[in-house]
């Protein structure tokens, strides 16, 4: 072999070699917006270091970070402020003071989000700015969002002056200490949990939680020494048996405890499938039952163990709005068993006492949105009778009849919901169809509302009167 | 090959190696968070130089870097391998890798999502990773996959604007064909609305998405990036509809946000109906950062009712304000007594040194004056306890607090153990110390039978009870459980018993246990006429059945207790079971107390279904007045009958 044929390869190892040696913390490869912005830090840089690049900036005035505002949110925005001198984020947040008002739900999400980027960054920046500025914000006006980032920043400045901001912050903002000992839950968990019983708290940080539930002796101890505030405890042991579980609640004496282990209990049965257990706990439930965890656990059982679920409602007579609920979420994955669900004794109770039909509605609705073919042929088949019960509340699962059948079919019920107009609008503008579907309806109310609806949604006012019109002919009553 | 070609060759072969390896994706970093010396709780070290920590937006950026620097099949492989439970310092990174494998494969990440919640609830950020580009790519199976995770309807205006990014056109055709998602489509329609604004407006104007929640961010973000369709848009919308009525709303809103001194320059010029379009985006401003003149003239040149709007959003605004703020508000000159005190009852984050101030004004206030009372307290005794107790016994002793607050203020300190009670009580003049003892005696009592209840039950008159008990029961009626309400029942007197029945919120369960102690009291004799008239009438009404309710007020001895509470009972049944209830008035005498009001009730439940029979039952009324009356009442209602539409 000529040696000239293999200096090429020398070359391709030596350039590999070197190529490798080269790597750095710049070359990660970029995400979509990190070419507007110099590279991150590495995690060793100190303060001072940080503030030295700052002639880097990337955006000049709070116009321009507003504009950046895309998929990736607060993060994007974080990300643009890399560089950006300390004095200047904290003049930015400052102009957030007092914030908008303007009540359209996006637009405040941005200028919070935007708020929490600032916040964050001067965090890390300069501590001691975001001090001062934290005590200027009006009371009510500090948001979860960016108070995490504020409270961390302050823990990790880690001097005297931080901590007085601190103990400030935490006695005008009880959710300052939940941060705080969420923080130190994951350096110091003994001192979380001094910090934890210190205040009057059901939240447990997430480390705190973990720890203790990898001790369950200690677990015991806590709940026997704190009566009243065991349930982060038994939180923290949510993934014990139910009769694991069971054996810890029995100690139990203070109503709060035994009042928050109803639900716990409740999703421990759940997971087993017990259905028995179940059904009294469930019986039991307080009338305002705990963070909504009931319907995790109605959802857990529905998914996992949908046999063990129609039992429960088989056996639920005495409290149609929960029944309602769970039923709701059964028809979406379990449509037939649902259906003969809706003729049970348990379902008579329903229909009577007023558990709340907008439970069973919007899991059809969404049923139908997600499998139109599925839930119209569910609907199809139902006994006419259960078939004039559920279509007023779920006019959703006619939406891909043709005309005629939807006609007929949403038509002759009682109206419960804006919208159904709008909709047979958009499968005829004749009048005369329109017209004996509005009178269809036996309700006086139902029509008005009806008519009032095509009113708002006709392209011209005076086909809209001769459809009222129209309607009360077919009534025949007398012109008001 | 030719040895001139030698050099060239291996200069190329070099670069393509540099390249290559320099770009070659580094392993994921797993540590993301620097480990942190163990700080104590009270005392933090002070100066030392630590490491930045980059704060939790920070984390993300990093973990979603790191992330980014690995293929799909390592992130399917990094989450495939992930048991449960989840430690929370790598939630971040985790998160971040789930991101970048559902970017390429949601279906797959979704289904793995689905085995994960078999063990372990998905916090809300995991299913939005999976279902946005899930949504991006197929909306229907978004939906789908959404049920299982009992996804809740609000999140579905993220997967729209997923969806739009793909298919503006169509993702809007399925908002307005299923209505339950038109409202969310604000964010999808704005999508479309960048990318096209002449075929987004001309979708707008030409169909029938009228909804009027949507419409309102819709013309918001018209106006702001399409200003110029902004007419046609408008002129599209019937007039008098709730969708160009809320066009016109949001449209006030950004002119009012864009130039809020114009706008009020502008207010007074304008109709009546503009003004109140504009009203509450200027009231809105003009509290949150208008100064106290400028507010105290606007309200002066309002109308009643807009000045009772308005003054509705500068109460909601107190409660948000700073101190200096919140005072120079509050002290704002042309407000009546009531409108002041309405504005102090959301003052209560005042500090305890305007204590007297808070208390004069909040005498004007509303029904919420109690809460404010309390949480004015309850939240300086947190904050300065000190200060907030030395002003609490000079009001106590000025007769500003009264016995009821003190009360309240115990019941909540002691259920959220605070350590500042005992010391608060102490720090009362001594005079004042009972209320506050006899709510600590019910709490004792509630959750131990045998605790000593004297310092309740020792409270000189009925209307201090009352009023210890209402601050223990009204405010958390649902914490006490049944078992725990009978017991402290049953341990009182019988007299107080009775009139605790009256004040304590009772339910059907707690019924078992305190009929046989009424029953008792009234053969006994043992209370008031008014205690046990008042009891019987409570207790028959926790009793959801009619009839069963009916059959034991006639287990019940005779008298006024049992013959007051009848008539409530059988007007229940009457309404709910007509038959029954004929049944039952037909087997009592007819000399039975109250009957011409039962025979009423009855008659009113059925004249519309039996004209006849009412007729029949209203001819038995002893009352000759009250029988014309109730007879004229069949009469119109068969009138009425016989002329309403068929």
């Amino acid at each position: 072999m000529k040696l000239s044929h293999v200096i090429p390869f020398f070359g391709l190892a030596a350039g590999a070699a070197t190529g490798w040696l080269s790597r750095g913390e710049d070359t990660a490869v970029p995400t979509a917006k990190q070419s507007k912005s110099s590279a991150v830090a590495s995690a060793g840089e100190t303060n001072h270091s940080r503030k030295a690049a700052s002639s880097a900036a990337a955006v000049s005035n709070l116009k321009e970070l507003r504009a950046l505002w895309g998929d990736d949110g607060a993060a994007g925005i974080y990300e643009q402020l890399e560089g950006v001198p300390a004095a200047q984020l904290a003049e930015w947040l400052e102009e957030y003071l007092p914030p908008d008002v303007r009540s359209y739900k996006v637009e405040r999400r941005v200028r919070e989000g935007i708020c929490q980027a600032l916040v964050e960054r001067l965090s890390e920046s300069d501590p001691a700015a975001l001090a001062a500025w934290l005590r200027k914000v009006p009371h009510g006006y500090l948001d979860y969002g960016w108070m995490v980032g504020a409270v961390e920043g302050l823990l990790n400045q880690n001097s005297a002056d931080s901590a007085g901001v601190l103990a400030k912050l935490e006695a005008t903002h009880p959710i300052a200490g939940r941060i705080k000992a969420e923080w130190l839950a994951k350096r110091d968990p003994d001192a979380a949990l001094q910090l934890f019983v210190s205040r009057q708290d059901l939240t447990m940080p997430d480390g705190l939680k973990a720890w203790l539930a990898g001790d369950p002796a200690r677990a015991k101890q806590f709940a026997k020494d704190h009566p009243g505030r065991a349930y982060p405890v038994m939180a923290a042991l949510g993934d014990r048996s139910l009769s694991e579980l069971q054996a810890f609640v029995a100690d139990l004496k203070d109503p709060a405890d035994l009042r928050y282990a109803q639900p716990l209990l409740l999703m421990a049965a759940a997971k087993e499938g017990n259905a028995a257990v179940f059904v009294d706990l469930f019986s039991r439930l307080g009338v305002n039952p705990i963070y909504n965890s009931h319907d995790d656990a109605m959802l857990h059982l529905v998914r996992h163990h949908p046999e063990a679920a129609q039992t429960v409602l088989h056996n639920l007579e005495n409290r149609p709005a929960l029944w309602g609920r769970m039923l709701g979420m059964l028809a979406v994955t379990q449509p037939e068993q649902a259906a003969a669900l809706l003729t049970s004794p348990s379902a008579a109770e329903f229909w009577k006492t007023g558990g709340n039909p907008h439970d069973i509605m919007r899991s059809l609705n969404l049923w139908a949105a997600s499998e139109p073919a599925a839930a119209q042929s569910w609907l199809l088949a139902l006994p006419e009778e259960l078939r004039s019960k559920v279509v007023p509340l779920a006019w959703e699962m006619a939406a891909d009849l043709p005309n005629d059948d939807w006609f007929s079919l949403t038509g002759g019920s009682r109206l419960s919901g804006r919208g159904l107009a709008r909709q047979a609008l958009q499968r005829s503008t004749d009048p005369e169809v329109l017209a004996a579907w509005c009178a269809s309806f036996p309700d006086r109310n139902s029509r008005e509302l009806l008519l009032r609806e095509l009113r708002e949604n006709m392209k011209t006012p005076q086909a809209a009167e001769n459809i009222a019109a129209r309607v009360k002919e077919i009534r025949k009553t007398p012109p008001p | 090959m030719k040895p001139a070609l030698t050099p060239v060759l291996t200069a190329i072969a070099f670069a393509a190696g540099f390249f290559l390896l320099r770009q070659w994706p580094e392993k994921p970093h797993v540590d993301l968070v620097p480990v942190q010396q163990p700080a104590s709780v009270q005392n933090l070290p002070t100066g030392s130089a630590l490491p930045v920590i980059r704060s939790p937006l920070g984390r993300r950026v990093e973990a979603r870097k790191q992330a980014a620097g690995m293929s799909i099949s390592e992130a399917r492989a990094i989450m495939e391998k992930l048991v449960p439970p989840l430690s929370p310092d790598k939630a971040a990174w985790y998160l971040a890798v789930l991101e970048r494998w559902a970017s390429a494969e949601p279906e797959a990440a979704t289904a793995w999502l689905r085995r994960w919640s078999a063990n372990e609830k998905p916090a809300p950020e995991w299913v939005s990773a999976v279902l946005t580009p899930l949504a991006a790519k197929d909306l229907r199976s978004a939906l789908t996959a959404s049920r299982f995770f009992g996804w809740r309807w609000t999140s579905s205006a993220s997967w729209l604007q997923a969806a739009a990014t793909k298919d503006p056109a169509g993702t809007m055709a399925f908002a307005e064909k299923y209505s339950q998602f038109s409202r969310e489509a604000g964010p999808a329609f704005r999508v479309w609305l960048q990318r096209d604004p002449a075929a987004a407006c001309k979708w707008l104007i030409d169909g029938s998405f009228r909804d009027s929640s949507a419409m309102r961010e819709i013309i918001a973000d018209i106006a702001f990036i399409a200003p110029d369709r902004l007419a046609a848009v408008m002129a599209a919308l019937p007039e008098g509809s709730s969708a160009r009525d809320a066009a016109l709303t949001s449209l006030a809103a950004c002119e009012v946000d864009r130039d809020p001194a114009a706008a009020l320059t502008k207010f007074t010029s304008l109709s009546e109906k503009e003004r109140l379009r504009m009203l509450q985006p200027l009231a809105e401003q003009l509290a949150a950062r208008g100064k106290p003149s400028e507010i105290a003239s606007f309200l002066a040149g309002l109308k009643e009712n807009e000045r009772h709007y308005a003054l509705n959003q500068l109460r909601d605004q107190i409660s948000y304000a700073g101190p200096e703020r919140m005072l120079s508000l509050l002290r704002m000159p042309g407000l009546t007594e009531a409108e002041s005190g309405s504005l102090f009852e959301n003052a209560y984050a005042l500090g305890p040194q305007y204590a007297a101030e808070f208390m004069a004004g909040i005498k004007h206030g509303g029904s919420s004056s109690a809460n404010s009372i309390l949480n004015f307290w309850a939240g300086n005794l947190a904050r300065q306890p000190e200060e907030t107790m030395t002003a609490l016994r000079s009001m106590v002793s000025g007769g500003e607090v009264d016995r009821s607050s003190l009360m309240a203020l115990t019941h909540l300190l002691n259920k959220s153990g605070s350590e500042v009670l005992g010391r608060m009580i102490e720090a009362l003049p001594e005079t004042h110390r009972a209320g506050p003892q006899a709510v600590l005696a019910l709490h004792g009592a509630l959750t131990n039978p045998e605790a000593d209840l004297s310092a309740f039950t020792g409270l000189p008159d009925t209307a201090a009870r009352r009023e210890a008990l209402n601050s223990v029961f009204s405010t958390q009626d649902s914490f006490w459980e049944s078992a725990q309400r009978t017991a402290l029942l049953l341990h009182l007197p019988a007299e107080q018993r009775l009139e605790a029945v009256q004040t304590v919120p009772l339910r059907e369960e707690d019924f078992a246990a305190l009929a046989p102690a009424v029953a008792e009291a009234i053969r006994s004799n043992s209370a008031s006429v008014e205690s046990m008239k008042a009891a019987v009438d409570t207790l028959s009404k926790t009793i959801t059945d009619p009839s069963t309710a009916l059959q034991w007020l006639d287990s019940l001895p005779e008298g006024p207790a049992r013959d007051s509470a009848r008539p409530g009972v059988f007007g229940r049944l009457a309404y709910k079971d007509p038959e029954s209830a004929s049944a039952w008035l037909n087997s009592q005498p007819v000399t039975i107390e109250g009957r011409d009001n039962m025979v009423e009730m009855l008659v009113r439940s059925i004249a519309g279904s039996d004209p006849e029979g009412a007729t029949e039952w209203a001819s038995s009324i002893r009352n000759e007045d009250k029988r014309r009356g109730v007879l004229d009442l069949i009469r119109i209602q068969s009138e009425r009958t016989a002329t309403a539409p068929k």
